[in-house]
């Protein structure tokens, strides 16, 4: 309790100078809770909270606060042997850029940490509308600096750098239906393994070494057709592929019905991936690279659920008010890991958000 | 023998952007008023950046893939 109005108190002091900078300053709340759970022993909480505040119709400042608490007993920390673990990752971030209707540019700054992890990011992005406005185009560009140490244990320390980019674009292809597509690339160079994840190869357990080097490239698109009467179907696919050999296709539908004040949305998400080119279920020998990560085997999974929404414009001292729900549960179907052939479980989260 | 090898790759690009720049104004058929529904909630691309981002962060650590759902700005939709 102490560490949230820590936080509150922070952010307030983040967003203070706009309010002394500005005659008059929009605020804008948000707060959000969610619970993960699954069949393989492990349940986290998130918190996340922040606040945009805008100086006028074109500058704004942000920041936020998140807090995951993680408690696993999964097969990867049993076979780990290090039994159930807790940890607790703090996520602090802060934003600035300039809006205006056509044009935007923001620059972010994010800090996270944990018990054996330490991330910096930096991210430039920026949107122009064309066309009378019915094309927009985006950029983005991102950093991260990451340092990995193994808890309990000096003198482990591995570096990981991340670098980012995405272009994309979206359309207003009717007065019904809205296109987008994204091209999103990113290369990871650096310690990618698990510093606590061991290969038995003949007897002997090895740490897992997994290549350094990993570019990966996603194409992401997607379809809004408005039906009439409130009614709405949002559609997405991607195309995924990396230099580690895992491919992948996620497809995805949703059907939204508006009412105001009330949404409802029905989510349905399915998606497959290959293995990386060098996992193993076991090892018959030592190779080059190994590794027993389940996110590197083949495997599917589906996730399925409802969203409620409450939506008010003008109420009482708001200038709008927003209430959501959100609960959905999902499958995983590991075809090659040898200690878990399935996992499920349930994703709920909850938030609120309100301007002034 | 560089300037030979260039002119073309230029002219190149200049008639790509010729033609993507013909393309491109045929394809302007939705005028502001009819953008009405673009509007609302359900037609925004990324309604809640929050919410999207608690969403991708669960697939992210599960899944071997990621990226490309992020924000990509605004959404066309020509409400300001």
């Amino acid at each position: 309790m102490r560490l949230q109005l820590t936080v509150l108190v922070g952010l307030g002091i983040a967003v203070a100078p706009l309010a002394l900078a500005a005659d008059r300053v929009d605020v804008e709340p948000v707060t959000r809770f969610a619970l993960y759970r699954d069949s393989d022993s492990t349940t986290i909480w998130t918190a996340a909270t922040g606040v945009t505040g805008r100086l006028d119709e074109r500058w704004e400042l942000g920041a936020r606060y998140l807090v995951d608490v993680v408690s696993s007993a999964s097969v990867d920390v049993i076979t780990q042997a290090t039994g159930r673990f807790e940890d607790t990752r703090h996520d602090i971030s802060v934003s600035g850029g300039w809006r205006e209707p056509g044009r935007s540019l923001v620059v972010g700054y994010s800090h996270s940490t944990e018990n054996d992890w330490q991330s910096h990011n930096a991210s430039l992005s920026g949107s122009l509308d064309l066309l009378q406005r019915n094309l927009t185009l985006s950029a983005s560009v991102g950093f991260q600096d990451n340092t990995i140490t193994r808890a309990n244990s000096f003198g482990f320390e591995e570096g990981l750098r991340v670098y980012l980019a995405t272009l994309g674009a979206s359309y207003t292809l009717t007065p019904r239906d809205l296109i987008s597509a994204s091209l999103a690339s990113s290369y990871y160079d650096g310690f990618q393994s698990s510093p606590y994840r061991y290969v038995t190869v003949a007897g002997q357990a090895l740490l897992e070494r997994q290549p350094e080097q990993r570019f990966r490239q996603a194409l992401v698109l997607r379809h809004h057709r408005y039906l009439g009467g409130g009614w709405a179907l949002r559609s997405h696919g991607r195309l995924y592929a990396d230099t580690y050999g895992v491919k992948s296709l996620t497809l995805g539908v949703e059907s939204v019905f508006e009412s105001e004040p009330i949404d409802l949305a029905l989510s349905l998400r399915g998606y497959q991936q290959t293995r990386a080119d060098f996992y193993r279920a076991a090892y018959a020998s030592e190779q080059r690279y190994l590794t027993i990560d389940k996110e590197l085997s083949p495997f599917w999974d589906v996730f399925f659920g409802p969203t409620l929404g409450y939506g008010r414009t003008r109420l009482g001292p708001f200038e709008g008010l927003r209430l959501e729900a959100r609960v959905q549960g999902f499958y995983f179907d590991f075809s090659d890991f040898t200690a878990l052939d399935r996992r499920y479980g349930v994703v709920a989260d909850v938030g609120a958000s309100a301007a002034f | 023998m560089s300037r030979s090898i260039l002119l073309p790759a230029m002219n190149g690009v200049r008639l790509l952007l010729v033609l993507a720049a013909v393309f491109v104004s045929g394809c302007v058929r939705v005028h502001p008023w009819e953008r009405g529904v673009h509007a609302r909630r359900c037609m925004q691309l990324n309604p809640d950046s929050t919410a999207t981002a608690f969403e991708q962060h669960v697939f992210e650590y599960r899944e071997g893939a990621a990226g490309g759902y992020e924000p990509v700005g605004g959404s066309g939709c020509g409400c300001s």
